[in-house]
């Protein structure tokens, strides 16, 4: 017993013992504490038809808004160069688990009968309820990004463990309105999510280099998509990334992304069963059942690659998300994202970059009435989207984008929503500064 | 022959000084005694922090410095507009630290100076007291 006490506290000790020299013996001059971040303002209007669907969706309709979007503050600790802890904390104006949703008032005139439903029941509809990791007030929102703790020991072997945001594609990880080209990210990484943006659990990252080019690796294990709970060992979730950086032209970049995971989330209800021994005496028994509102495996494979010379640069992601939904019995689902971005620095002085682009996003969803996440009121077939404009940027940190879109949304075919009431064009222009 | 010798001995030269207004520098404490353009790039880009066993942290001359503008354009291949905005995008990433910047050429070279693993570079000209030249392969 004596002895179990005492290997006890020496692992205590020698963890004591190399933390120490840990965060003692490699401690560098380096500023060892920063705080730094983005942010960025949003004027956006959309021009759909007054027979539209968007007519109906807050922030889709016809009205200009203005939203403050991102406020993230990152806090890095580095005691030496070995050890670091990072913190991105995101702020946004908007609440968001509100959305106000439109009411509908059906008329229906025919020979046989003459309704009126009178009533429209317009009303603010929580979304995002199952968004874990935000705190949710009336007049914002704020979110953890990621947080994370890393030991970098080597070229090959660095260490994290925390949240982190899933190493997958280019804008995933490169997420702030500063070095996304566009006014918001492609519809993929955001609405569709086909990789889960953030995870939590942990990371083991490194470097090789392969004469002049550098081959870079992440591997990862977590609690999958949206924190999952994990009934076994085999509900961990696991992914990775791979990225060849080449030395051809100014930027030769190649990556390959996967993900596989597993959702689970069920509903335990507790059964009492009450049995009456005498008219004072009851003897009662509990028994927890568990029945499944969301149980699917999904595999998740992307490709990247990002081209840059002559002050061009081309750059693309190639994403599909294969689900088996274990609710329907394994059936088969998924979504197939894809973009292709050119832009060109027309003028780039030391102080001003005038940078033209256009983006085109296609989205294509397999069987969407069978996916966990689709709306059986709206099914697709998926949508297409254009973004072109200009980013101007000052300083290096400050900027203004200036943008139009466009996107179609692709119904299936026995849907009631007419193709022409699918298009929706819009406009925006965003501020957005680096500190 | 003697043309292709003149030529070789040009290219040789061209390799060796790449004809930039800078020279690498170290502390005299400092092993290194040269350093290839590939891990010097890498060095100024983050991704590397160790070359032929030595440890080393890279520094930057203020970007308005012609030193500076020459360095990156010549060895990390990067117009300064460029360099910014990738150490930006590295940050959001939350990836590595940017170099340190020292204001002057006489700061780079004092900071030089004091710290064994620091690597930096100076304009041609400059007197190189209390460090050494690195040839840049």
């Amino acid at each position: 017993m004596k002895r179990k006490k005492l290997c006890k506290h020496s692992g205590y000790t020698v963890f004591l013992i190399t933390t120490v020299l840990i965060t003692s013996i490699f401690a560098q001059t380096q500023e060892k504490f920063q705080i730094y971040g983005f942010s960025d303002m949003t004027i956006s209007k959309c021009f759909p038809k007054e027979n539209s669907f968007s007519y109906g969706v807050d922030k889709m309709d016809e009205k200009a808004n203005f939203s403050l979007d991102h406020v993230n503050l990152y806090t890095s600790f580095r005691p030496n160069k070995h050890v670091r802890f990072l913190a991105e904390l995101s702020f946004q104006e908007s609440p968001v688990n509100y959305n106000n949703v439109a009411g509908t008032r059906i008329i229906m005139n025919s020979p046989f009968l003459n309704s009126d439903s009178v009533y429209t029941v317009a009303e603010i509809k929580a979304k995002n309820r199952i968004q874990r990791g935000i705190t949710i007030f009336e007049w914002g929102s704020f979110s953890v990004e990621r947080a994370m703790m890393s030991l970098n020991l080597n070229r090959y072997w660095n260490f994290s463990a925390g949240k982190f945001i899933t190493p997958a594609g280019v804008w995933n990880v490169d997420h702030g309105s500063p070095v996304i080209m566009t006014i918001s990210q492609p519809t993929q990484y955001s609405y569709a999510e086909i990789f889960p943006k953030s995870q939590i659990g942990i990371m083991e990252e490194g470097k090789i280099f392969l004469g002049d080019a550098d081959l870079s690796y992440v591997v990862y294990l977590s609690s999958g998509r949206d924190n999952q709970s994990l009934y076994r060992p085999t509900d961990l979730s696991v992914g990775g990334q791979v990225r060849m950086n080449l030395p051809l032209l100014d930027e030769c970049t190649f990556g390959l992304s996967g993900y596989r995971g597993k959702a689970n989330i069920k509903l335990r209800e507790g059964v009492i069963t009450m049995n009456t021994v005498d008219f004072v005496t009851f003897d009662s028994k509990t028994v927890y059942e568990d029945s499944n509102v969301v149980n699917y495996h999904e595999k998740v494979y992307g490709i990247d690659m990002r081209l840059r010379k002559y002050n061009l640069t081309f750059q693309s992601e190639l994403n599909y998300q294969d689900i088996d939904n274990n609710v329907l019995n394994g059936a088969k689902t998924g979504i197939f994202g894809n973009y292709y971005m050119l832009a060109y620095d027309a003028y780039k002085k030391d102080n001003l970059t005038l940078t033209p682009y256009g983006l085109f996003e296609y989205v294509k969803y397999y069987d969407e009435e069978k996916h966990p996440n689709a709306n059986p009121y709206a099914l697709r077939e998926g949508y297409r989207k254009v973004m072109a404009g200009l980013n101007i940027r000052a300083f290096t940190n400050y900027g203004i984008k200036l943008e139009y879109n466009f996107t179609r949304l692709l119904m299936q075919d026995y849907s009631t929503i007419k193709r022409d009431e699918c298009d929706i064009p819009g406009v925006g222009a965003q501020f957005y500064v680096a500190f | 022959m003697k043309k292709i010798y003149l030529f070789l001995l040009a290219l040789c030269w061209a390799g060796v000084s790449f004809g930039g207004d800078f020279v690498v520098i170290v502390s005299k404490d400092c092993p290194l005694a040269s350093v290839s353009t590939t891990d010097l790039k890498r060095l100024y880009t983050g991704k590397l922090e160790n070359i032929d066993g030595t440890s080393v942290s890279g520094t930057n001359l203020s970007m308005d410095n012609p030193a500076a503008v020459s360095f990156l354009s010549e060895i990390v291949g990067m117009a300064t507009t460029d360099y910014k905005s990738f150490w930006l995008a590295q940050q959001i990433r939350g990836g590595s630290t940017a170099p340190a910047v020292k204001k002057s050429v006489s700061d780079m070279i004092s900071y030089v100076k004091d710290n064994a693993n620091a690597v930096g570079y100076v304009p041609k000209d400059a007197a190189l007291d209390g460090v050494k030249a690195v040839e840049v392969k």
